[in-house]
């Protein structure tokens, strides 16, 4: 497994992907930074020999990241707590640019159309977290719940809002 | 790590990606050093089969960076030895007197601490044989740096202290008072900044641990560039779960590429509670650095030379220890019996 290979030719991409998944560019790097430290603490669970192979494996890893993201609304950090390695603080210009890259204001135009098919509870969340781009104390504030709940009240609405978004997007890239 | 700056116009993001990359490749270099190198021996002969079926660049770069690293203690490469040989001689030559000032700072995110974790040290050490030391503290704000005394009254302000084998003395300036404790066995070096957390009162002594991983050739030269005008190279090591302790800390200690002089010092420590992990990042960033002499005249920069009438006791230092235990006791009662009275 050539790891320093695989983050030349996918890190960048697979950041866009997660920004896209999430909404958040946030939430997607700290996904992005963990996705390569279980990679590096699985590395001996790939069986592929080839590239694409090695980006499919990978991404995969993310998926099962975002799913666990989406159905905790919590990011465990574990392997990079394993290499006692953080992700550097984001620059309000790298955080605007990986919402560039990833296309984000058409996002959360298409995302504030389809809010409508979610519960009020969740559309809300969203619609404060995503939409109108409100920290989550703040979306805490606004929803009287605690920060955790809201967390997990935004991921949970990610989650619905996902597949008819981006329905494609995962399969194409794991397939 | 390769470049990945490509002509789109995300220089920040790019950077970002590259500066992320760069931390990735030390940190599974690093975990790979720490592995026992006997322990996968299936992995390393998969691996190298890997090298000669595809040859790739990237995989043996990366098996080039592991290797380095397992076998730098046995067989570092000619760089590298200039480097961690001049780092570790300006650590300190028998016979000789460090002067040094080091700001210390605390970082538990993107953010450095408050002013009142921000100290300034001046310090005057000797160097091997018995350890003999002064040092000059200042909380960088004056609001801050509120310190007990050992006879359990508080003051603000510098603390000037020094130690010796047997004698520990220490002075506050703002109360001309000055405690000298005598009795311990060694050379008690609390009053010096500490980067073993787990160690503040022995070996945790910043030149002395600094020393010792040299000889144990935990620290590695990473990569050079330039700091503040002038150009430094990165030493790197890890050290795992420092005795008595759940943490591992991680350092990253720059030089000067010309004088090998200490630059700063940063030592990452991962903390685990209640299954989470945190981390919190320790500085000390050196404004001054030199080596002295041992002559009469500069032998006085190791003591204390208040001038003007001062208080002083001396007490041993079981003295010292039972009157910090009566107090301990004293406020202990006083605590209870104000929760009693609350309850009534």
């Amino acid at each position: 497994m050539d790891l320093e290979a695989l983050y030349a030719t996918e890190s960048k991409t697979l950041l866009v992907h997660l920004t896209h998944r999430t909404a958040d560019p946030q939430i997607a790097l700290d996904l992005w930074a963990e996705t390569f430290a279980q990679a590096y603490a699985s590395r001996d669970s790939f069986r592929g020999s080839t590239d694409a192979e090695a980006g499919a494996w990978l991404h995969g890893i993310a998926r099962n990241l975002l799913a666990q993201f989406y159905r905790r609304g919590t990011i465990e950090q574990n392997a990079l707590r394993k290499l006692a390695l953080e992700r550097p603080p984001a620059t309000p210009e790298v955080l605007a640019e990986v919402e560039r890259e990833a296309g984000l204001q058409e996002l959360r135009r298409d995302l504030a159309g389809a809010l409508s098919s979610l519960t009020p509870a969740l559309r809300e969340a969203v619609q404060l977290r995503v939409v109108d781009e409100l920290g989550y104390p703040e979306v805490a504030a606004r929803l009287e719940i605690s920060e955790v709940s809201a967390r997990a009240r935004v991921s949970r609405g990610l989650a619905a809002l996902a597949d008819r978004l981006d329905g494609t997007a995962l399969q194409e890239r794991t397939a | 790590m390769t470049d990945l700056r490509s002509p789109d116009e995300t220089p920040a993001l790019d950077d970002y990606v590259n500066a992320f990359g760069q931390e990735f490749a030390a940190a599974i270099a690093d975990d790979a050093a720490a592995a026992p190198s006997l322990a996968r021996p299936a992995q390393a002969r998969k691996l190298r089969r890997r090298l000669v079926r595809f040859g790739g660049i990237g995989v043996a770069t990366l098996a080039a960076v592991a290797a380095v690293v397992v076998f730098l203690p046995i067989l570092p490469s000619p760089g590298q030895h200039d480097v961690v040989s001049g780092a570790r001689a300006k650590l300190g030559k028998p016979g000789m007197i460090l002067h040094y000032v080091i700001s210390t700072g605390i970082r538990s995110g993107p953010s450095e601490s408050g002013p009142c974790a921000a100290r300034q040290t001046e310090i005057w050490q000797t160097t091997l044989g018995p350890l003999r030391f002064r040092t000059l503290d200042s909380p960088e704000d004056p609001k801050c740096g509120r310190s007990m005394l050992a006879d359990g009254t508080f003051t603000r302000g510098p603390i000037e202290s020094s130690s010796e084998p047997g004698r520990t003395v220490t002075y506050y300036p703002a109360l001309r008072k000055m405690l000298v404790m005598t009795g311990s066995s060694g050379t008690l070096t609390g009053g010096l900044p500490a980067l073993d957390p787990a160690n503040q009162s022995g070996a945790g002594e910043l030149i002395t641990t600094l020393r010792r991983l040299f000889r144990e050739r935990r620290l590695r030269e990473l990569k050079r560039g330039r700091e503040g005008g002038r150009d430094v190279v990165y030493l790197v090591g890890k050290v795992d779960k420092a005795p008595g302790t759940k943490s591992t800390f991680h350092l990253k200690y720059i030089v000067d590429a010309q004088t090998y002089a200490p630059v700063r010092l940063e030592r990452r420590m991962v903390t685990r509670f209640r299954g989470v992990g945190y981390a919190s990042t320790s500085v000390w960033r050196f404004s001054k650095y030199e080596q002295l002499p041992v002559t009469p005249a500069n032998e006085t920069l190791l003591t204390i030379r208040p001038t003007g009438p001062v208080k002083i006791t001396t007490k041993t230092l079981d003295e010292f220890r039972a009157d910090a235990e009566r107090r301990d006791a004293q406020n202990e009662a006083n605590r209870k019996a104000r929760a009693k009275a609350r309850t009534k």
